[in-house]
Formats: structure tokens, sequence, C-alpha cells
């Protein structure tokens, strides 16, 4: 084999292990359910618009998708979170996969069908989906390794850059090559600026080098998927875009919520087993004291002069 | 198949970022802050502004009646043409706050901030885009 083929074969079939679907199952779920009352709290209030404010999309005017009124966007709410559960603990997550699945994708058609469209959730639909097609899973399983579950978050992956990379298209679609030089911005921080970005506008040069800063770092996003081979790189570049969030939320509280939960399918969070952690907290509790750690050293001290 | 599947998905991710509009989400242009704004122009904000039976006027968030200062602003050119859609606004606020005074008035502020080189120049203006008052349209 070729050192093309076996690049390419690995690029989106490379086994990921069954422990990162459980918790992806789980992410996903908690995300579900803090999204409708902490990030998004307007969707549901769109169950007081009426129905002449309601501008469907394509895929509302070609599948028979009812108006929102208040019962169906209560009813879809309900029924989203009933089935996130289930899929969060692993209890026939498929079966409720295509549930939470289905209910989700109807909440962003509420979501996007009254004059404005978001765009921050396209990885994480495609992650409900994906995880409807994988098998069930147990958390921290390192040990069995799937090309099918590899492939699945490799199409997130995918999704999660596309989100970077094609919005630098938009930028020169809609913007013009110019973008770089607007005062986009400045417009932005106006809107929704905060205290960590107001001072930034007495400094229009500084805002247009993060434009273009903007650009080259959009237009390099799918360097990520390319370093798979060499995990290191590939998790700092991770932790770069989580650090870039961080950044642009403190600026104008724009957090793509969605996204960085999809994002973290990049992560080798099969590594991680709550109830290995939650023993070994136990056995350190009852017998830590021949082994402080460095963690909480101090606790640990006092407990044994008083115990 | 599957790599069919993965490249069906980025090419229709690519096309659309090309040729789509928003109608077409899930898919369409990611264009999230993608139009230029003219540094030397004018930088606009647009509020709800309603007004209640004790003659109260305030401007409303997102979160009080569910419809967004982005989806007003998505369908200002219908508010313009029928400043009575803005009846349903109220309607919509006063469902979600039973209990609070009746609103009889709404109007949607835009406020402009001149930019000089990406600068404010401190001038601003406040133009009353649609105004729509209880008994005016009927």
């Amino acid at each position: 084999m070729s050192v093309f083929t076996r690049y390419a074969n690995g690029f989106f079939f490379t086994p990921v292990a069954l422990g990162r679907v459980a918790a992806m199952r789980f992410l996903a779920g908690l995300f579900v359910w803090i999204e409708w009352w902490a990030y998004k709290p307007f969707i549901i209030q769109h169950r007081f618009l009426p129905e002449d404010l309601y501008q469907p999309l394509f895929i509302g005017r070609i599948l028979p998708i009812p108006a929102p009124n208040y019962w169906i966007v209560t009813g879809t709410l309900v029924v989203m979170l009933a089935a996130a559960l289930p899929v969060m603990f692993g209890y026939r997550p498929r079966l409720f996969g295509w549930i939470l699945f289905i209910a989700y994708f109807e909440w962003m058609l509420i979501y996007n069908s009254y004059g404005k469209v978001d765009h921050a959730s396209f990885g994480f639909m495609v992650l409900l989906l994906v995880l409807c097609m994988m098998p069930e899973a147990r958390w921290g399983d390192r040990e069995h390794l799937s090309p099918r579950v590899g492939w699945g978050f490799n199409l997130v992956q995918i999704a999660v850059v596309c989100t970077y990379f094609l919005s630098t298209w938009s930028k020169f679609r809609y913007g013009g090559l110019e973008w770089a030089n607007s005062g986009v911005f400045t417009w932005a921080i106006i809107r929704r600026g905060t205290p960590f970005s107001d001072w930034m506008l007495d400094f229009p040069l500084l805002l247009n080098a993060a434009q273009w800063g903007m650009i080259a770092f959009e237009l390099l996003t799918p360097l990520v998927l390319f370093v798979y081979p060499w995990k290191r790189i590939q998790y700092s570049i991770v932790a770069f875009f989580y650090a870039f969030h961080v950044a642009v939320f403190a600026a104008l509280t724009i957090s793509f919520l969605p996204h960085l939960f999809a994002m973290a399918c990049f992560l080798p969070l099969e590594r991680i087993d709550p109830k290995d952690l939650a023993r070994r907290a136990r056995a350190k509790l009852k017998g830590g004291k021949d082994t402080p750690r460095r963690g909480a050293p101090e606790p640990a001290a006092e407990m044994e002069t008083t115990g | 198949m599957r790599i069919a599947a993965t490249l069906a998905m980025t090419i229709a991710l690519m096309a659309t970022s090309l040729w789509g509009v928003d109608d077409l989400f899930p898919f369409a242009p990611f264009k999230m802050y993608s139009h230029a704004h003219d540094p030397d122009g004018w930088a606009n904000s647009t509020s709800l502004v309603l007004t209640n039976a004790e003659g109260e006027s305030f401007a409303i968030g997102d979160n009080d009646t569910g419809f967004r200062r982005a989806e007003l602003e998505g369908q200002l050119s219908r508010f313009r043409e029928d400043p009575s859609l803005l009846a349903l606004v109220a309607e919509a606020y006063e469902d979600a706050h039973p209990g609070s005074p009746e609103i009889v008035a709404a109007e949607v502020h835009i406020r402009r901030y001149e930019l000089k080189d990406g600068e404010r120049t401190g001038a601003e203006t406040n133009e009353i885009a649609v105004s729509w008052s209880e008994g005016a349209d009927s």
C-alpha cells in the first residue's frame, strides 16, 4: 500500500475507541439540556409568536412541517429533552438517538424560521446524526476500536472545519475582498461589545489587524484534519481553537457553544472513565495517608491529624 | 460508500457557500459577520421599543417575546411596508408577560453611529423606522 493510500485510508477510517462514543453521547445530551434555558432561551419564547411572523425555510416548505405554535414548540422541547436523557446514559442510544436527532432538527427549524438564520450548529447536528449510527458504548472503553466510529467523528470534524473555512468564503462573497479592511469588527463591538473589547474601538488599526488574522486563521483550519497522524499537533491546534472562542466570547459574548461541543470529538475522551475516577477518588480518601498527591495535599494532611 | 457520504457533505457545504442562501438551512453559507462595513460610514443598531397602557416606554430584549433583534432586522422591510405587524409582536409580548399592563404602541428605533477610519466620531442619529399604536391601524 502506497504512503498516499495509507494516509487517505487513515484520514477517513482511523479506528476510534468506543469510549469516545459514550463520552460524546453524554456531551451531546448535556448540551441539549443546557441550550434551551441557558444558551438560546428565545427559541422557547417563539411559542408566543403568531404565525404571520413565521418565514418557513426551504426544508420547512418541502416537508409537511406545520407552522410552530404554543403546543408544537413546547412539545418539541419535551420530546427532545426526554430523548436526550437515555442517549446521555447509553440506554438504547440508537433508538433514542434518532428521536433526539429528529426533535432537535425541528427545534432548529423553530429557531431559524423567523427572519434570521444562524449557522453555529451544523457540526452539532452532524454529531447527533452520526451518534445514531454508532454502536452501544461504555465510558472509558479503550479496547474496542471501530473504523465506523472513526468515520463518523471524521465527518463531524470536517463539518466543524468547514464552519470556519467556508465562513471565509462567505466573507469574500458578501463582504468582498475588502472585508478585512472594513469596519466590521468596529460594528460588531458597537453592537455587542463588552468591557474586554470596548477599549478596542479606539484602536481601529488593531481591529483591522485582527480582521486579517481572522481570515488567515480560518483559511488555515483544514490543517487540523490533515495532521491527524500527529496527535500532539492536532490536540494543540484544537486547544488553540478553544482559546480563540474564549477570546471571541470575552469580546462579543458570542460563543458558538454547539460548535464547541461538536469539536470535542477531536479529543481522546475515551481516556475518561468516571467510574474509575470515582473509585480512585474513594481510594484516595480512604487510604490517601501514605500517598499525598500534588492535587490537594493540605486537606488530606488535615484529615490525618484530626482523624 | 462512506467516503461518498463524506464527500457529498463537503461538496454540498461548498456549493451552498458559493451559491446558496440562508433558505437552504441546514446547509447554506456560513455568513456570520461576513458583510463588510465601511470604516467611513454609519454603523447601526436596531431596537424595539414598546409602550404600555401606563405610558411607560421600554426597549425589549431578545427573550421578552422570542422575536430577536436580528429577526426584526431580517424582516424589517415587511414591517416598513406594514407597520401593523408590530401589533403581532406586541401581542406576543403580552402573551409572554401575562399580568403586565397592555401594550398600546410599538416602535422600531435605528440608532446610527458615524465612523471615520473605523473610529466613532461621536455623531449619532436615531430614526424611528416603523411605528404602530393601537387603534391607528384598524
